[in-house]
């Protein structure tokens, strides 16, 4: 194969640059370069594809790196055609596709610079494709600094629609098509709209009224022509649902009486212990969904490894912080890139999101899969003989406060005076403190109790203890090697209310 | 695109393709999980105008 052709009219894609592939080339290869050349790309048949590439086996794994690539070769001409960031930048002028073979997926985008927040939000549009209209305004949450505007095209999200329509095809067949009750997340601007397999209903948790109307609609029963009974698929943000079913139970309602098919939580981190907590109480999966409002798409944590996967029709990569080495496996941050045509307007390729997750190898595909730790800047590491060594991960700190009742944790829905206990899904009180020039250093953890430790010392003792050998013993973590080394010591102490300041927006 | 579908159905094999509708199930459930946690509120507005919805 020769270099991608520049240029190709506005979309820089030009239909039919080079003939249709050998047809004894190996089909991963007849369809790479089929789907990177082609005109307008088909949703439904983008859609067949990826659902084609998700069955098991080394072919249709195969098949999804072949996808892969050739959606970063229609992005990457998309945006040195069109949105000036690229454009300027020579590395995406001499990007190609691998000649006469499929090439190592890992490196697909390797040598292409890495984006990350602070780059974008300097210079927002820079990264504005000229040959499409705004649709929507979204912004990230600013969690980690100034929102970040993200702007969505009208061809755009008429693609995303399309693509998720055939995607879930399969859910409305079988005569009725199923009802489903989203609680909408309202903190990135215009959502995004996609087509629902059958009517959805929208509510929300946040004042006593609005509870009242969920509560209610999702355990009606229904009389629609065409639909379902009940409400089978509810989601929303992981502290939304989790008011929700605090609130239920409180009234004396069983979650599990409505008859879910599926409960699904994004928007913040689900540590294990609520995501138990859920599935006891409705009866029925929990999807966990990690999401980014720059990316369209996320990962799914599966349900036999319980790791997230990422979604097929994204990409990603684990590289070390501070330098491009690509992670096999263990710690490391986590870049993504949006593929056109699922992204057009603001594309982000080698996005860093400035997450820090754990790969891991699994038996369940190709896709890749980890664990989420927390931002990158609220991590814990030391340098040692040096190496970066990782001490504590947020994630995993919160992970283990989530099961502890005696934890402080933020009354988040202070205002909804008709649940009794607010605090449900509220980020606990805590901090991670390392004093590196202590002999040996020392990582003290600050965790605020409801009670004063005082009061009940054995049990604030037994909670210290706890998150201590939770913390020594979380993968990824160096903390136990280099305090049997003597190169750190760990302290956990609890204080009383009122000790901490209010914790961040996110882990 | 019809074309492409065809070969990568043909070389994994459309059966098998067919024979894994559970499969095809767990993803679109998956999408769907993503799908109704952006969906718009238009649908259920116009149903309840029409007086459909009986609780």
């Amino acid at each position: 194969m020769s270099a991608p052709q520049r240029g190709g009219g506005r979309s820089g894609l030009r239909p039919q640059l080079r003939p249709f592939p050998d047809d004894d080339a190996p089909m991963p290869l007849r369809v790479r370069d089929g789907l990177a050349h082609m005109g307008r790309v088909d949703p439904a048949g983008l859609a067949r594809l990826f659902t084609l590439s998700a069955l098991e086996g080394e072919l249709p794994a195969q098949l999804l790196d072949a996808l892969h690539a050739a959606l970063a070769h229609r992005t990457i001409a998309h945006a040195r055609a069109n949105v000036p960031w690229y454009r300027d930048h020579p590395e995406y002028s001499r990007w190609a596709l691998p000649e006469g073979g499929p090439g190592r997926a890992s490196e697909l985008l390797a040598g292409l610079p890495v984006l990350d927040r602070t780059l974008v939000a300097a210079a927002p549009a820079r990264f504005v494709a000229e040959d499409v209209a705004l649709g929507a305004l979204g912004h990230t949450s600013g969690s980690t600094g100034t929102p970040l505007p993200v702007r969505r095209s009208v061809e755009e999200a008429g693609f995303t629609s399309a693509y998720f329509a055939r995607l879930s095809e399969p859910l409305a067949r079988g005569g009725t098509r199923p009802i489903s009750l989203n609680l909408p997340n309202s903190y990135h601007g215009t959502p995004l709209r996609l087509p629902a397999p059958g009517l959805s209903l929208s509510s929300g948790v946040t004042d006593d009224l609005l509870l009242a109307e969920t509560a209610r609609a999702v355990t009606a029963r229904y009389d629609l022509p065409g639909y379902g009974t009940h409400v089978e698929y509810l989601s929303g943000l992981v502290n939304h649902v989790l008011l929700l079913t605090g609130h239920l139970l409180e009234q004396g309602a069983d979650p599990g009486a409505v008859g879910l098919r599926g409960l699904s939580v994004a928007g913040g981190t689900a540590a294990p212990h609520w995501r138990r907590f859920l599935r006891e109480a409705w009866g029925c999966p929990v999807t966990d969904r990690f999401t980014l409002t720059e990316i369209v798409g996320g990962a799914s944590r599966c349900g036999r490894c319980d790791l997230f996967h990422l979604d097929p029709h994204v990409f990603g990569e684990v590289l070390e912080p501070g330098s491009q080495a690509p992670v096999a496996e263990g710690p490391g941050r986590l870049v993504l890139t949006a593929f056109h045509p699922f992204v057009q307007m603001q594309p982000m390729i080698r996005y860093d999101t400035g997450d820090l997750v754990l790969r891991r190898e699994n038996g369940c595909g190709p896709a890749l899969a980890f664990e989420f730790l927390g931002k990158h800047g609220n991590a814990v590491a030391l340098e040692h003989r040096g190496r970066r060594r990782w001490l504590l991960f947020p994630a995993e700190l919160n992970a283990v406060l989530a099961g502890l009742p005696d934890v402080r944790a933020v009354e988040w829905a202070s205002n909804v005076r008709s649940v009794h206990d607010r605090t449900l899904g509220g980020l606990p009180y805590a901090r991670a403190l390392l004093d590196a020039q202590g002999r040996p250093p020392e990582l003290r953890v600050e965790v605020e109790l409801r009670y004063g430790p005082h009061f009940h010392p054995e049990r604030a003792e037994e909670v210290a203890a706890r998150i201590a050998a939770h913390l020594r013993g979380s993968p990824g973590s160096a903390l136990a090697e280099l305090e049997a080394e003597g190169a750190v010591r760990l302290r956990v102490a609890c204080v009383p209310p009122g000790s901490l300041p209010e914790p961040a927006l996110k882990l | 695109m019809h074309d492409l579908v065809a070969v990568a159905e043909r070389a994994i094999g459309e059966s098998k393709a067919q024979l894994d509708t559970d499969q095809s199930r767990a993803l679109a459930a998956q999408v769907t999980a993503e799908i109704v946690a952006e969906v718009s509120a238009e649908q259920s507005a116009k149903a309840l105008e029409q007086g459909l919805l009986r609780r």
